[in-house]
């Protein structure tokens, strides 16, 4: 019998000895600074960007007319080394620097920043909508993408000379500067992309995406890209030609893209990388509870809320309760929310009362909305018709299957409906995607929803319940709110834009289109000897400041 | 006396089931002298097949034991060998044959592979004189064109092929003795004619011995010099195969030839041997064949007491306590060496329904 | 048996021509749109644009751009998700390493399963026997990624016995290797076992004992050849379904594999990457099928597939 055991034994140490012998795989030398992304990178092409993933590796490699600070994250001169703006600001002139250079050498001019704008106006993608604040471009990218004729020169952009750009806006931008180191106005190389170029079935010209891979990409921010090898890592080295290279901490940096959160967790633990980006809610709450000093949890550019169909009828023609805001605010303040902060989420979220996060705007100040009041949310259901939630109407709840946390907190908000309100409410699972095509199509009654910001100004929240809105998944239609809002656009004065949006952002509060549960953050994990990662929450990396103090 | 090439001295064998313990060999003694054809006749179930494989400790070992006995090869006792050494001798200096060749060869090589894997294994030959001698011994065993069969497949033969092909394969490093289990039984009449008679033309050839394992006593009488006849596990009688057929001594015997029709004969009943073979885990006490025998009689010996072999006529073996003795002869082995001349099939004065009407 | 294998051949663009269409219409009925992100809804705009760009604002102008370019350049188009990157260029890069990995581990399982289920046979009864179906059930009943966390946990990091997942060397290969193997390995090791001791008892082991062959050499030589005639019938499905790569064990292991691609494309409703993906697969199942059944002539003499009537 033993003797019949021979060759699996022979084979096992075979297989022993080979691991053994064959040794790790050839390591390339580390780079200066590597880090972790749960997801890889989508797109690289700056007029189809949306995912976080995506721009991070654009901070890095591009540059705009204006950039981040890498510390204080407030727009600094980046390819413009100045700019005016007229008194009513509305028309900007930048200037740009000559020692401007793209990572071959050539010089980066304002043509570079024109085409890359009309070409996001005439592709449009996730952003393009940002572009809509210069004059004539909105109609220019909506007649443009329905086949009439059209002449770019409407648009509010004038090249007067090689590197000086103008831009009109119809309304003052408060927040243009800001905008001017988003992705999606930053410069774009033609010359290298014409290989790519061919002309389509109606005549115009289309890119062939794949100028963004090495080496055909040529940028001009802090770093260049030298590898992309798809869903394993990038690796991004200094751009000699980058005219501030002075400032650039470190040489080389490395994003290895890694799903599983053990998997990554164990990485960072092991020293194979520096800094832990995206912390996925498995194991962020447990790391939480450690009171590690690594963990790094801040608040974020997030509100995490319960999205409330507010239009007259539900589907199938079954009249909405929630219509009457009366409703909706007895809702609101029925939920106990430091339950769900506390024992689910439990990633340092505040509860919330409010839309807008507080803190985030310097200058602006959000009052706190409704707080938790069960005897006058009682009082409110009676007077809407409904005392002690008798014959209140069966509603249902829809969310994804496959986030437990998110399946945890409906269900104690339904708990705590049922127990506080006595309404019930019906739970129901529903595929990511195929949620959000019932929610576009206003065919829910509630539903989880959460908002992130795009840029540094208040409008970036509040612009998503405007009436007209397409983000405004909850159909509220509120004519004041609109009015302030419209006001605010057309208002040049900070201050006073300020004041008319905090007294919009005060409606919604009150209103409740949507309950506001509370307020996201974000976690890193680093050790001590990383340094220049910055803690705001807009969630950005400027890894022109990034290095790691290695012991000498 | 010149010695036996194989002697079985009281050899006992036991199978542990979950049912208990059963004995299917039990002071099993007989010889094999060289060139000699030894018959092992009996019923299924009697202990014939388990005796054979025992001789090449073929049984398996955790249910079956061999109790007690000998096994004498030239001498040598097999059943203190190693395993290395039986190995030596399976195959080269015994070779067995088994009952159903389709199933008795390995379905996926061809029959060349199977024969040349036993000649590799026993003689220090190349692969090309290994493929030589296998091609003759296909053409011993009366195959055409054995270059062919070679790299022919056991399904693709029919079932007189198959079994000499076997046959091929068994003599393939020349044996001393050969085994063969019912080498005929699962073959249509007229093949076992022809195989039978390449066994004896082998025979002759080489001058092996041959132990034939069969239940069929036209088999034995052409085939055997010698035969043992087998009662639940228990030789019941042994003698030279004339002295069988012309004077059987055991009532068993008597009941087998008995009950073979004879041609030209009518009747309206077959003749049988009443009652049915015990049930190896019950056997009956004292002599097994007692419930079923005539020669019974009301004192109590044989129902309490085994009988042994004794040599009751010249050269001829039987255990029944009722037989005249033969000069009260005292228990003594059985060794016959008593060799035949092969008589071919078409004198039809010496058949042996003949020969058995003639006794009447 | 050419001709047979070409008329095998000749099936294939009927079949998959048939899976095509009918993965076709799947992903044109589930609902959900490849493009834009979860939490806010895209500008029309550009969603309409960006389904220009690829041929995917209605079912019919799919249909008739997408299946041209299959047949004629085996081109499936641009992946809706990873822009920059074509179907073609997706399967190059991630299928060479599921192959890679799935080899491995069906070589592994297949060959300690053969071994576990014959010695299990042979020592029918037995200590090895208990051992070998404990282990099977293991296997069978332990979901992959509880395996791969296990083996990630237990065996990466520490002593620098093996890399904390990845891909590139003998090495990262292995502990993913072992976690894929384990189901095949039980289920193989199953089959071996029952068809061994079936073959066991047959009577050709008696004549190959009797011959004077050790039990080493009936076992593995004589009875293996005849018991292994199950387990290449359950190879074939298993080969394709490995080969193309394990989501789970994948994901554990950060190994970017194909396995990923067919959960995710589905996820993301990226068109053009799950026809690709499915493609792929049943061009692998197809080929894999066939390629048994040839190997079962040749295993077992008495299968002639070349054989007009099958009884």
């Amino acid at each position: 019998m033993l003797k019949l055991l021979s060759i699996p034994l022979a084979l096992l140490l075979l297989l022993a000895a080979a691991v053994v012998w064959s040794g790790g795989g050839a390591e390339e030398p580390r780079a200066d600074f590597s880090f972790i992304s749960r997801t890889d990178v989508n797109t690289l092409d700056i007029g189809q960007m949306s995912y976080l993933a995506d721009m991070r590796v654009a901070y890095a490699i591009w540059e705009g007319l204006y950039a981040m600070h890498p510390e204080t994250l407030v727009p600094v001169p980046g390819v413009a080394s100045s700019h005016e703006v007229n008194p009513e600001k509305t028309v900007y002139t930048f200037h740009l620097r000559p020692e401007a250079r793209w990572s071959n050498g050539d010089p980066v001019t304002a043509h570079d920043f024109v085409f890359a704008w009309r070409r996001i106006l005439q592709s449009p993608g996730e952003y393009t909508y940002l572009h809509y604040y210069i004059s004539n471009a909105e109609t220019y990218c909506m007649r443009y993408a329905r086949k009439e004729p059209v002449d770019f020169k409407t648009v509010g952009l004038e090249v007067p000379d090689p590197y000086t750009l103008r831009v009109t806006l119809p309304n003052p931008v408060t927040f243009f500067l800001d905008l001017m180191a988003f992705p999606a106005f930053y410069p774009l190389h033609e010359k290298s992309m014409r290989p790519f170029a061919h002309v389509g079935q109606d005549g115009r010209v289309v890119y062939d995406q794949q100028f963004t891979r090495p080496p055909n990409l040529v940028t001009n921010g802090a770093f260049k890209l030298t590898r992309w090898e798809f869903k394993r890592r990038l690796r991004l080295e200094t751009n000699p030609r980058y005219w501030d290279i002075a400032n650039v901490k470190s040489r080389s940096i490395d994003m290895a893209i890694v799903e599983d959160p053990l998997t990554m967790l164990r990485r960072y633990e092991f020293g194979k990388v520096d800094w832990l980006a995206d912390i996925p809610s498995e194991i962020g709450s447990e790391l939480m509870g450690m009171n590690r000093p690594d963990m790094h949890n801040f608040p974020g550019f997030a509100t995490l809320f319960i999205t409330l169909n507010c239009k007259p009828t539900l589907s199938g023609d079954r009249p909405n309760p929630m219509a009457d805001f009366r409703i909706r605010q007895a809702m609101a303040i029925a939920i106990d929310k430091k339950t769900i902060t506390h024992t689910i989420l439990r990633m340092g979220e505040q509860p919330a009362t409010n839309y807008i996060p507080p803190g985030v705007f310097a200058g602006y100040q959000s009052k706190p909305g409704l707080a938790y009041n069960l005897p006058l949310a009682r009082r409110l259901l009676a007077d809407a018709g409904y005392p002690g939630g008798k014959e209140f109407p069966r509603l249902t709840f829809i969310f994804r299957a496959d986030r437990p946390a998110v399946r945890d907190w409906v269900q104690n908000v339904v708990k705590q409906w049922h127990t506080n309100l006595g309404i019930e409410v019906a739970l129901q699972t529903l595929e990511g995607k195929t949620l959000r095509t019932r929610v576009n199509a206003r065919d829910f009654d509630m539903a989880p929803g959460d908002w992130t910001g795009d840029y540094n100004d208040p409008s970036t929240f509040t612009d998503k319940f405007r009436s007209n809105s397409e983000n405004n998944d909850s159909a509220w239609i509120n004519e004041q709110y609109d009015r302030l809002v419209h006001a605010a656009a057309s208002e040049s004065d900070s201050a006073k834009r300020f004041r008319l949006l905090e007294q919009a952002e005060q409606t919604l509060n009150d209103q409740l289109p949507v309950i506001p549960l509370c307020h996201l953050t974000n976690s890193y994990l680093f050790r001590d000897n990383v340094k220049g990662i910055n803690l705001n929450p807009r969630n950005m990396t400027i890894f022109k400041g990034v290095y790691v103090q290695r012991k000498p | 006396m010149r010695q036996p090439l194989l002697e079985l001295v009281d050899l006992n064998v036991a199978f542990d089931t979950e049912r208990g313990r059963l004995r299917p060999v039990r002071d099993v003694c007989f010889s094999i002298f060289p060139g000699q054809t030894v018959a092992l006749v009996g019923e299924s179930g009697c202990g014939k097949s388990v005796t054979a494989l025992s001789i090449l400790r073929l049984i398996p070992q955790p249910p079956g034991r061999i109790l007690s006995g000998k096994i004498l090869l030239q001498g040598r006792d097999l059943l203190t060998c190693t395993e290395n050494q039986m190995r030596s001798v399976r195959g080269k200096e015994i070779a067995m044959i088994f009952q159903e060749p389709m199933t008795s060869l390995n379905p996926v090589f061809t029959i060349g592979d199977q024969i040349m894997e036993a000649i590799l294994l026993h003689q220090r030959v190349t692969h090309r004189q290994a493929k030589e001698i296998a091609e003759q011994s296909l053409r011993d065993v009366g195959i055409a064109d054995p270059a062919r069969r070679l790299s022919e497949y056991p399904h693709q033969m029919s079932g007189g092929m198959r079994q000499r092909a076997m046959i091929a394969m068994a003599l393939s490093c020349s044996p001393q003795l050969l085994i063969a289990d019912e080498p005929t039984t699962a073959l249509d009449v007229t093949i076992q004619a022809q195989i039978l008679e390449l066994l004896r033309k082998l025979q002759r050839d080489t001058g092996m011995a041959i132990l034939l394992i069969t239940h069929d006593l036209g088999v034995v009488a052409e085939n055997a010099d010698t035969v043992g006849v087998m009662y639940a596990s228990r030789i019941v009688e042994y003698a030279t195969v004339e002295d069988l057929f012309d004077h059987p001594q055991h009532p068993y015997t008597e009941g087998l030839f008995r009950s073979v029709p004879r041609l030209g004969q009518l009747s309206e009943r077959l003749a049988t041997i009443p009652g049915t073979v015990p049930n190896p885990a019950r056997f009956p006490s004292g002599c097994k064949f007692h419930p079923r025998c005539h020669r019974m009689q009301a004192d109590r010996t044989c129902a309490n007491t085994e009988p042994l072999p004794r040599e009751v006529r010249p050269s001829h073996w039987a255990a029944c306590h009722h037989i005249d003795t033969f000069a009260a002869s005292p228990v003594t082995r059985p060794t016959l060496d008593h060799r035949r001349e092969v008589v071919p099939l078409t004198d039809p004065a010496l058949h042996p329904q003949q020969r058995a009407s003639a006794r009447d | 048996m050419i001709r047979v294998i070409a008329f095998r051949l000749l099936q294939f663009p009927l079949v998959l021509a048939v899976i095509y269409l009918t993965t076709f219409m799947l992903v044109w009925v589930v609902p959900g749109s490849p493009f834009g992100r979860a939490e806010r809804k895209l500008d029309p705009i550009a969603e309409q644009a960006m389904k220009e760009r690829f041929h995917a604002d209605s079912w019919k102008s799919f249909l008739a751009y997408y299946p041209i370019q299959v047949i004629t350049k085996g081109d499936f188009g641009r992946s809706m998700q990873y822009q920059e990157w074509s179907v073609t260029d997706i399967i190059k890069v991630s299928l060479p390493v599921s192959v890679t990995l799935g080899i491995f581990a069906l070589t592994i399982g297949t060959i300690f399963g053969v071994m576990i289920g014959t010695l299990a046979a042979v020592n029918r009864g037995g200590l090895f026997d208990w051992l070998s179906l404990t282990i099977a059930l293991i296997g069978i009943s332990i979901p992959s990624f509880v395996v791969a966390a296990l083996l990630l946990a237990t065996f990466t990091g520490r002593f620098g016995l093996f890399p904390i997942g990845g891909c590139g060397g003998f090495r990262e290969m292995v502990l993913p290797a072992v976690a894929l193997s384990l189901a095949p390995l039980a289920y193989i090791a199953r089959l071996t076992r029952i068809s061994m001791l079936d073959v066991l008892g047959s009577d050709f082991v008696r004549t190959a004992r009797a011959k004077g062959l050790s039990r080493f050499t009936v076992i593995w030589k004589h009875c293996l050849r005849n018991a292994f005639l199950p387990v290449l019938s359950y190879l074939g499905p298993a080969a394709a379904a490995t080969f193309v790569g394990s989501f789970v064990v994948e994901t554990v292991f950060s190994i970017p594999g194909l396995g990923q691609h067919f959960v995710n494309s589905v996820k993301n409703r990226d068109q053009t990457l799950i026809l690709g993906t499915v493609m792929i697969y049943s061009v692998f199942l197809l080929t894999f099928n066939l390629l048994v059944d040839i190997a079962y002539s040749f295993v077992d003499p008495r299968i002639d597939i070349t054989a007009k009537s099958s009884s």
